[in-house]
């Protein structure tokens, strides 16, 4: 009869520990999603990002021709006129545009004091409504960088690259990215963005990107930067506006469209294994989701794996099989582990991207019986051991004083019937209408067996709970059920005042009639007669008693000393026997030593 | 058998007429003690041990003052002159009576 374990463990926590790849990839269907809703709208901003996003998408762009002619602008806000007349070129509904639009770009080109944004918008207008270009490049760039000096923000130098790209001055761009990359903030240490946000973010990421791939010049951030700009877009993945997600669109592209671009090693599904599934799958792929461009199958290896526990490795160089049909998702078998319930720790390396994944191998356990064994407090004599089997109850009622004890053994294997420990091993002790419970912890020894020792008092029922990080379910046994008396449950589990100690002394036993004892005295005193019986038989002489007043004094105080003896019996106390005890010995000492010195010398000078 | 019967009389016979008058009084008081002892021991076999302090305390005071007494015979003994040498009768009997008041405190305070 087994006992399979049984609640469900969460294992929600297990950390990604990251080396050099990132920890998620941005949801491009998602982003898509939201804009193809949003390009149905009327709003024009959210229609023109929504009609941006899919075209980077190389999506089909429903008809919005119809849409924007009845749409409400200002002709005079250049920042309206971009949006519409960009949906407009994008869409090829250039005749749903109304023409006055192309007098607020003229407008602001006139303007002395027109911000980079209001050129920016003004000249990618005329872009869209395909008037070339208007500017005498030289001059332009000289009032581009004039203006800039005046606000070089990130966001203005993004809309400088971007006028250059259309002036064809992107040789200017080349030699000022590298700054304008440098000056990003950093958050938290991994994250890099602009002032601005995401906008600022992804407009100047992404400007860069396709002017350097105009030029054919590699990308100008370091490894590091495009983890870093990575991280930040990775950490914006939530947005939901079409704005928002045609410009993470854009900013992850740019990132990811580069030749060494960063990837995403994650668990894909469960992050455990079990004797029945034995696999773990991970996704790998660039930011975006793509498989990782360059990355050769072959390449993908767990390099090691140990148990967290005690460090002890349990595989190495393994490689990862790429799932058929599936070219970003890599499969680890991990058949060898599958008994070695634990957590472990695995470095997995793609190309030159590695990264440490915890993983952890999951099983059930089963406590099969128990013992349970009623022995002396003092150990002295071996428990009288019962054996209890799952998932059958203690047949008979335990009885113990309050010179035993209750102890109980078990040893809780995995489903190969081998000792395992644990983390978490209780007994709980309860009467059977729950209204006190105790909850016992129980210590494995050397040999893996658990052993509780319980004291309590009243009938109860005991179970088990067993739970630990590794197993799939934790499990209670209900296993006995039984009166017992046995000490009370000491500590914690009681709470308020204990009952009052009363010590019961050893009651005397049963005394002999007074008879017996009186015939007993009288036997006992009987020899002293027979004593001076003898004494007088041999004719002692006290005739020669020397009636000196050393020997009276002598007599009298060995008398009283042998009389206070019989006080000291009777009532005093010792130190008050002593108190009068020292001078009567004095007397007696000085005396007695007077006495027997005069009868030395009599026996020496015979009268 | 007749030797045995003849021996005890010679015994005795040699006993009362050799023996000093002290050293029979110390005798006297031997077998006083040795007879007290036994008492005691009957009354605990027949009655049982309790209160066993009391009773522990009365045969030992029995048997202590038993091997007291025979200490101070052994002193008193002329015959044992030589292996006493410097300790008079007097000097003995001083020891016995010390012994005795030490001996009975102890004794008494354990009686109960």
């Amino acid at each position: 009869m087994y006992l399979n374990a049984l609640f469900f463990l969460l294992l929600s926590t297990l950390a990604l520990s990251n080396g050099n790849t990132l920890q998620g990839t941005i949801d491009v269907q998602r982003l898509q999603k939201i804009l193809q809703d949003n390009v149905k709208s009327r709003d024009l901003t959210a229609i023109y990002y929504a009609v941006r996003g899919l075209k980077q998408l190389n999506v089909a762009i429903p008809d919005v021709c119809e849409v924007i002619k009845i749409l409400n602008y200002d002709v005079k806000n250049i920042e309206q006129v971009f949006y519409l007349t960009n949906v407009a070129a994008l869409t090829n509904c250039q005749n749903a545009v109304k023409p006055e639009v192309l007098g607020a770009a003229t407008v602001v080109l006139d303007k002395k004091d027109a911000t980079l944004a209001e050129l920016y918008y003004a000249v990618y207008t005329l872009k869209a409504l395909g008037k070339g270009s208007i500017y005498d490049k030289e001059d332009a760039l000289k009032n581009l960088i004039q203006i800039l000096k005046k606000d070089d923000s990130p966001a203005n130098y993004g809309y400088v690259f971007a006028l250059c790209e259309h002036m064809g001055c992107g040789g200017w761009t080349a030699t000022h990215a590298e700054g304008v990359i440098l000056s990003a903030d950093e958050s938290d240490g991994k994250a890099l963005h602009f002032e601005g946000g995401l906008p600022v973010t992804s407009f100047v990421l992404s400007t860069i990107a396709r002017t350097y791939k105009k030029l054919n010049k590699p990308f100008p951030l370091t490894d590091e930067q495009k983890y870093k700009f990575a991280e930040y877009l990775l950490s914006r993945r939530s947005v939901n506006t079409p704005k928002g997600a045609t410009l993470l669109l854009e900013g992850a592209t740019a990132i990811a469209d580069d030749v060494d671009s960063p990837i995403s090693i994650m668990i894909k599904g469960k992050k455990y294994i079990t004797s029945e599934v034995d696999t773990i799958e991970f996704s790998i792929t660039d930011l975006i989701g793509r498989p990782v461009k360059n990355l050769k199958p072959e390449e993908v290896i767990a390099q090691s794996g140990t148990r967290l526990a005690d460090d002890v490795v349990v595989l190495s160089k393994q490689p990862l099989n790429q799932k058929p049909n599936e070219p970003t998702t890599f499969i680890l078998n991990l058949n060898k582990i599958k008994a070695q319930y634990g957590l472990y720790k695995i470095a997995l390396s793609a190309g030159s991207k590695t990264t440490n994944v915890n993983v952890a191998v999951l099983g059930e356990i089963q406590v099969t019986t128990v013992e349970v064994g009623i022995g002396d407090v003092d150990g002295t004599t071996s428990p009288k051991v019962t054996t209890v089997t799952y998932p059958n109850k203690l047949g008979e009622k335990l009885q113990a004083d309050h010179m035993q004890k209750v102890s109980l053994k078990f040893s809780v294997r995995d489903k190969w019937n081998k000792p395992v420990l644990v983390q978490q091993a209780f007994v709980r002790v309860a009467t059977q209408d729950n209204d006190q419970e105790t909850i016992f912890v129980a210590e494995p020894d050397n040999a893996k067996a658990y052993k509780v020792e319980l004291r309590f008092r009243g009938r109860f029922l005991a179970q088990y709970i067993l739970g630990s990080n590794c197993l799939l379910f934790t499990m209670v046994w209900v296993f006995g059920i039984g009166p017992r008396e046995v000490l009370r449950a000491a500590g914690k589990s009681y709470r308020g005042p204990l009952p009052e100690i009363a010590h019961i002394f050893r009651s005397p036993d049963a005394r002999p009639p007074r008879l017996v004892s009186d015939v007993f005295a009288c036997a006992c005193a009987a020899p002293l007669l027979l004593l001076l019986i003898l004494w007088a038989k041999l004719r002692i002489n006290l005739s020669s008693f020397p009636f000196t007043p050393s020997a009276l004094v002598f007599h009298l105080a060995l008398g009283a000393s042998l009389g206070l003896y019989a006080v000291l019996w009777l009532q005093l106390s010792m130190f008050e026997t002593m108190r009068y005890l020292l001078p009567l010995g004095l007397i007696t000492f000085l005396s007695g030593h007077r006495l027997l010195r005069r009868l030395v010398q009599d026996k020496a000078q015979p009268r | 058998m007749t030797s045995l019967t003849a021996v005890i009389p010679k015994l005795y016979q040699e006993y009362t007429t050799k023996t000093s008058k002290k050293l029979k009084i110390i005798d006297a008081y031997l077998l006083y003690i040795f007879l007290t002892a036994v008492i005691q021991f009957v009354y605990c076999c027949l009655v049982g041990t309790f209160p066993f302090n009391s009773f522990l305390s009365g045969f030992i005071s029995t048997v202590s003052s038993f091997v007291l007494a025979v200490c101070l015979r052994l002193q008193v003994n002329p015959d044992n002159k030589t292996e006493f040498q410097g300790i008079s009768a007097e000097r003995g009997f001083a020891d016995f009576i010390f012994a005795h008041l030490v001996l009975h405190i102890v004794v008494i305070n354990f009686i109960g």
